[in-house]
């Protein structure tokens, strides 16, 4: 499905309220928007919570949307805003960046178990599920949606410098933790 | 030349370089084992970074988000004040039609009289009320719409 396609969903539902334009459309996005809620909250029911009233405020909202080819960094931040409310009303604390732990779960025992993709994998989850709400919003939508740093800035709100400098601080954390796995991966 | 900075391996690797800037430090890259390795364990944790995988929402999510969407719709207009009067309509109208149909059967009169109101029907009457109530309705939604 191409973005004008959604653009065009997005004016039919705009012009008829069609619940099969919205269907379709939700069907597109649903997996980026419960992520960037999971990434968020941790919860998967939480999460799917967040993202269903996420959609809910988006399209409620459609009218106020000057520019339809925005439309993704809108959705984006709608989301971002909605799973930061239900992570404040959990009131569990983000942990900071530099207080993540220097393992999780690795199995330094056995290198070459830990070296295996699907645990090394498993190894950078765990890191991620334990960035901050807004480190953790910028790493999902910079490598796992690919959107780019200006539309990342639009989304959360914050200057395309500071998003940059928050995407390579994280970079750097998560290098240095995932660096013995890389290390020995990378050896000839 | 200095070692690569983090921002210059973060450029690199994400490609946001001109072509010119970028040549210069691949070729520092290399000469350089130090930097080299740093822009190695980069390529290694984006790589990861771009395979990780969200988990999928559960089947049936998007007709829930669809039907929560319309259920909030039709509360929508069943909140609208003009659709309170009319339901208050509603209830008004059926408890005179109770009240008639009492009042014929206790004076034994079952049969509805043909014409009550001179020159009208009932017909006439609720036809009536409903272009009323609808038009009152298009004017109050109208401008509740724009005050949106």
């Amino acid at each position: 499905m191409t973005p004008t396609a959604d653009i065009n969903l997005i004016k039919e539902y705009l012009r008829t309220k069609s619940s099969s334009a919205a269907f379709t459309f939700v069907g597109n996005y649903q997996n980026a928007v419960f992520g960037l809620c999971y990434r968020i909250l941790k919860i998967r029911e939480e999460a799917e919570e967040a993202a269903q009233d996420s959609f809910i405020k988006f399209f409620e909202s459609l009218h106020k949307l000057q520019d339809t080819d925005k439309f993704k960094s809108w959705l984006m931040s709608i989301a971002h805003r909605t799973a930061i409310d239900y992570h404040r009303k959990k009131k569990a604390p983000a942990q900071d960046l530099e207080v993540l732990p220097q393992s999780v779960n690795t199995d330094q025992s056995n290198p070459d178990k830990v070296l295996r993709s699907k645990q090394r994998l498993e190894l950078l989850e765990g890191l991620f599920a334990q960035l901050g709400e807004l480190d953790a919003t910028l790493l999902q939508l910079y490598y796992v949606q690919d959107m780019t740093i200006k539309d990342i800035a639009d989304t959360v709100n914050q200057s395309e410098s500071n998003v940059k400098v928050r995407l390579m601080r994280s970079r750097e954390v998560l290098k240095k933790k995932m660096s013995p796995n890389y290390k020995e991966e990378l050896k000839p | 030349m200095n070692h690569l900075t983090p921002e210059q391996l973060f450029d690199l690797t994400e490609g946001n370089l001109p072509p010119q800037e970028a040549g210069a430090l691949q070729q520092h890259l290399a000469s350089c084992g130090l930097c080299q390795e740093q822009y190695q364990l980069y390529i290694a944790l984006e790589d990861d970074l771009r395979s990780l995988e969200a988990p999928e929402v559960s089947p049936g999510f998007a007709l829930n988000v669809t039907r929560k969407l319309r259920d909030r719709e039709t509360a929508r207009i069943f909140h609208r004040p003009v659709f309170k009067v009319f339901q208050f309509a509603l209830v008004l109208s059926f408890i005179l039609a109770v009240g008639i149909i009492i009042t014929q059967l206790s004076s034994h009169q079952i049969d509805l009289p043909e014409i009550v109101v001179p020159g009208g029907t009932y017909y006439v009457i609720a036809v009536a009320c409903v272009a009323i109530i609808a038009v009152a309705d298009r004017v109050i939604y109208g401008s509740a719409k724009k005050n949106l």
